[in-house]
């Protein structure tokens, strides 16, 4: 982790206003490959319209820089962005009821076009080889989070947590090179706490992936990430690695709203 | 000169019962959510109750209008309570649709009850003949009719604005959990949006009415009413009143310098155009429309 | 690619890969049936019947249409008597310049695609209720220009346009029609289940249910809605001008609202997201007029019935759509589901 390798996601100045509030302000960072990168702050922070800003899904509102692996990111639509290889999972799990669960995380992989709709027409057994294929990739996913189980089950049945972690499923199923979660454990009990946090461990764990979280949740900040971003009406108010941030007597002071939990 | 006068005056009138109409769906809109297509329906219960009870009661108009105006606004109750309330958990088209197949439904129900090929309905003390404005004929009746309907917009929205009951309409509308947490019996409001604007559309229904002739085509008018209500912002009734107005008078214009068939296509190319360039239209909140 | 994070499973994948073609099974099923059906109509039905059954198989094509943009896309629409006008006046224009039969439905079909993009272009941003209203604003800008097309079109009757009988004169007429449109609805329901399969399919149930992050999925969200609209405007379209070729007359009075209405009403009671829906939906509001005249006639007399059997018909039509919207909002097909279901449920509780 040199000081040269280059940032994988670089924001500069970036700005997003809704109905002449600044949800965000001049927010400036890096993060850098292989980082988990947890961003904090009480709520209305701005903490979720930063990671639509860089998801692309407030366009309109935004302005300032974004590089992805070096090239602009913030010229680009939200969906150019997800091809670019930038996943997402949301607070409220969009997913969608009428399919079932495998069907939703085989939905994640739109972006690798492996045929086209004129291929779902005519050339059937493309399409018969490609979709096997992808099914299997998410049956692995599901096992990968211990969801094997519901995996054929309807979307509408199951619990809220394993709609948390299907939505994570979703997104990993394109491989994206950054992750972005909005509060992964938002809802969640403690023992799905602690799941959530071993499946963030197995994510990191073969040095593949960067993942940019919002999280509420102190203990597993402290537990899952190397550096933390504080956030305050919208301004960046500390950036640095998790325990410095963390242990710092103004960001103590600043809290609101967050949980603490010495005793997990 | 003449023909821009002779717009405005026609335009007028027809404008004062778009406003009354929109200003009902505006309400109805605010308060359950629901787009009501069935809206021109309540307008022409009212006026073909009215004219059915003229028909066979001369003289006792009162009478016939409170039976209409009732008529329309437990029609109305009815509707929303029976089954647009049940829509609620759906997608917002569901209630489109919903209110889109309940009027061609009530049209035809109408049509077998109320079965003189056309009615008359005519407002005692109402004045007759023409005025000469301008250098404009204009009939009396349509004059009147339209300060009337103006006159009633506006005394709506005063009371809206400041009565309890407008208070809590409003309150209603903007955060039912916590309105009904400050005491306010969120459904009756409810209820009571659907019957106001039922009641409404019977007063716009017996004034149009009064001069024109009554019959089937009366409840296609309220349809026009969406441009109207798109333009002066989905949920604003003072924008209401000024987009029945403006369409009013663009329909009298279109009236008289195109012909009376382009009034439609024309119309609803603004309503395309709007929902475009301007979806909260006038008045509106910005992302009422949600685009 | 090989370091991917998802080829590390926590446990072993036991669970069976299914066929990816399941999404389609029904319409297969769907075809099949309806091959049935029309072997049978045509071999002991008479004429004015088979007339209906092939009125019905047109019917389909646009409620498979209505289906597939409507249910699977999630795209609501009142223009469909647009799309249907513009078919069948195109299938008009080029009949008068004497072009040959397979050229007018294509043109029929192809016209009302490039309409409805271009119409829809813009109403695209659009959604929900927003685009509902716009598509009714379509509705009447196109009905005014077929409008003014009739108007100005020398050498037209009162009655509109004629367009020549198909298969001559024939005996055979109607049971020609019938097949023809059977190979015609076949090819609508492969094409629905199709694209309502695959990663296509899934991309429109998203853009359906949860547009606004669909395009954090990689999925081009404006793209894919217009191509639908083209696509499900060219069924219409081609509808429209086989119609015209059946019945024989097309007239600008034909295509109203209440018409487009009723294909948003037909895909909602037969079931949205399912080919079955579009069928028996369509089947449904081609029945309901007879039921309705006969059921008036035996209740009301037979004045009663030809006087006002339509508008009985109308007020049928409105407590059926009414009834499904506030008692089954799944339609007629999650109703058979859910009898499916509770039968499958009591049988297993009695073992």
């Amino acid at each position: 982790m040199s000081e040269a390798e280059a940032a994988i996601l670089e924001i500069d100045d970036l700005t997003v206003t809704f109905g002449g509030v600044n949800a965000i302000a001049a927010v400036r960072t890096t993060v850098r490959p292989r980082e988990l990168v947890a961003v904090v702050g009480p709520n209305g922070a701005g903490k979720s319209t930063l990671l639509n800003a860089i998801s692309g899904l407030v366009r309109r509102q935004t302005v300032g820089e974004i590089r992805f692996a070096g090239k602009p990111l913030h010229t680009l639509s939200a969906t150019r962005r997800a091809v670019a290889g930038i996943g997402r999972s949301f607070q409220n799990p969009p997913l969608v009821d009428r399919m079932s669960v495998v069907e939703n995380v085989m939905a994640g992989a739109f972006g690798v076009r492996d045929y086209s709709v004129l291929d779902q027409l005519v050339r059937w057994r493309k399409v018969a080889r490609s979709e096997r294929a992808r099914e299997q990739q998410a049956r692995t996913s599901l096992d990968f989070l211990g969801l094997a189980g519901i995996a054929d089950t309807p979307t509408s049945e199951i619990a809220y947590a394993q709609r948390k972690l299907v939505d994570i499923a979703r997104a990993l199923m394109s491989e994206p090179a950054l992750l972005l979660l909005d509060e992964p454990t938002s809802g969640l009990g403690r023992s799905e706490h602690a799941a959530m946090a071993d499946v963030l461990r197995r994510l990191m764990e073969p040095g593949t992936m960067t993942i940019l979280m919002v999280e509420h949740h102190m203990d597993l900040v402290r537990d899952a990430a190397t550096r933390v971003i504080g956030l305050q009406a919208g301004e960046v108010i500390a950036d640095g690695a998790t325990r410095e941030v963390l242990d710092s007597a103004e960001f103590q002071a600043s809290l609101v709203g967050t949980h603490h939990n010495k005793a997990s | 000169m003449n023909n821009v006068l002779l717009a405005i005056f026609g335009g007028l009138p027809l404008g004062a019962t778009y406003s009354l109409i929109a200003l009902g769906m505006v309400l109805i809109y605010r308060t359950t959510g629901t787009f009501n297509l069935a809206h021109g329906q309540f307008m022409l219960l009212g006026a073909f109750v009215l004219a059915n009870w003229q028909l066979r009661r001369p003289g006792s108009f009162v009478l016939g209008l409170a039976l209409a105006l009732i008529a329309a606004g437990v029609l109305s109750a009815l509707l929303y309570v029976l089954i647009l309330s049940r829509t609620v958990g759906q997608p917002h088209w569901v209630a489109f649709v919903a209110t889109l197949v309940l009027g061609v439904g009530l049209d035809a129900a109408m049509s077998l009850i109320f079965d003189q090929p056309s009615y008359n309905i005519s407002i005692p003390a109402m004045p007759d003949g023409v005025v000469d404005l301008f250098g404009v004929k204009i009939g009396w009746s349509s004059l009147v009719v339209g300060a009337i309907g103006i006159l009633l917009s506006v005394l709506f929205i005063l009371i809206l604005r400041f009565s309890r009951l407008g208070v809590q309409v409003r309150a209603a509308g903007q955060d039912p959990v916590l309105a009904s947490q400050g005491g306010i019996q969120v459904r009756r409001v409810y209820v009571g949006a659907w019957v106001i604007g039922g009641v409404l559309a019977a007063i716009a229904g017996v004034l149009y009415g009064s001069s024109t002739i009554v019959d089937g085509s009366m409840s296609g008018m309220a349809l026009v009413a969406v441009p109207a209500m798109v333009l002066g912002g989905l949920d604003s009734f003072e924008g209401a009143i000024v987009g029945g107005l403006a369409i009013g008078v663009v329909q009298g214009f279109i009236t008289v310098y195109l012909g009376g068939e382009y009034v439609n296509v024309v119309t609803y190319s603004i309503l395309l155009v709007l929902l475009l360039a301007l979806p909260q239209g006038l008045f509106g909140t910005q992302e009422v429309l949600k685009v | 690619m090989t370091t991917s994070v998802v080829e590390k499973p926590a446990a072993t994948t036991g669970s069976p890969v299914r066929p990816w073609y399941l999404r389609m099974r029904s319409g297969l099923f769907l075809a099949v049936t309806l091959l049935a059906v029309t072997a049978f109509v045509t071999t002991t039905q008479f004429d004015y019947n088979i007339f209906l059954y092939n009125t019905f198989l047109l019917t389909c094509i646009g409620a498979l249409a209505m289906n597939l943009l409507m249910g699977t896309s999630g795209l609501v629409s009142a223009g469909s008597a647009g799309f249907l006008a513009a078919g069948a006046f195109t299938a008009v224009w080029f009949d008068r310049m004497d072009l040959p039969f397979v050229a007018c439905v294509l043109g029929g079909g192809l016209m009302a695609a490039v309409l409805g993009l271009i119409v829809a272009l813009p109403a695209i941003r659009l959604r929900g209720l927003a685009l509902g209203l716009g598509t009714i604003s379509v509705h009447f800008v196109v009905v005014f220009v077929v409008d003014q097309y009739q108007q100005r079109t020398p050498g037209v009757g009162v009655i509109g346009f004629n367009l020549p009988p198909l298969f001559g004169t024939t005996v055979q007429v109607q049971h020609e029609w019938a097949w023809l449109l059977l190979g015609v609805v076949v090819l609508a329901i492969a094409l629905v289940s199709l694209l309502g399969a695959g990663r296509t399919g899934r991309a429109l149930r998203l853009i359906r249910d949860q547009e606004q992050i669909a395009s954090t999925q990689a999925i081009p969200v404006t793209g894919y809605k217009m191509m639908i609209f083209a696509i499900t405007s060219f069924m219409f379209g081609a509808q429209g001008a086989l119609t015209g070729f059946l019945v024989g007359q097309v007239s600008s009075e034909q295509f109203t609202l209440m018409l487009a209405m009723q294909y948003l009403a037909m895909v909602m009671v037969g079931g949205l997201d399912s080919v079955w829906g579009a069928a028996l939906g369509a089947a449904i509001f081609t029945a309901l007029p007879f039921a309705m005249q006969h059921l008036v006639a035996a209740v009301l007399g037979a004045q009663q019935a030809s006087l006002n059997g339509a508008k009985y018909g109308v007020i049928a039509y409105a407590v059926l759509v009414i009834a499904f919207i506030v008692g089954a909002p799944g339609g007629l097909v999650s109703l058979v589901r859910e009898g499916a279901r509770r039968v499958q449920a009591r049988r297993s509780a009695k073992r």
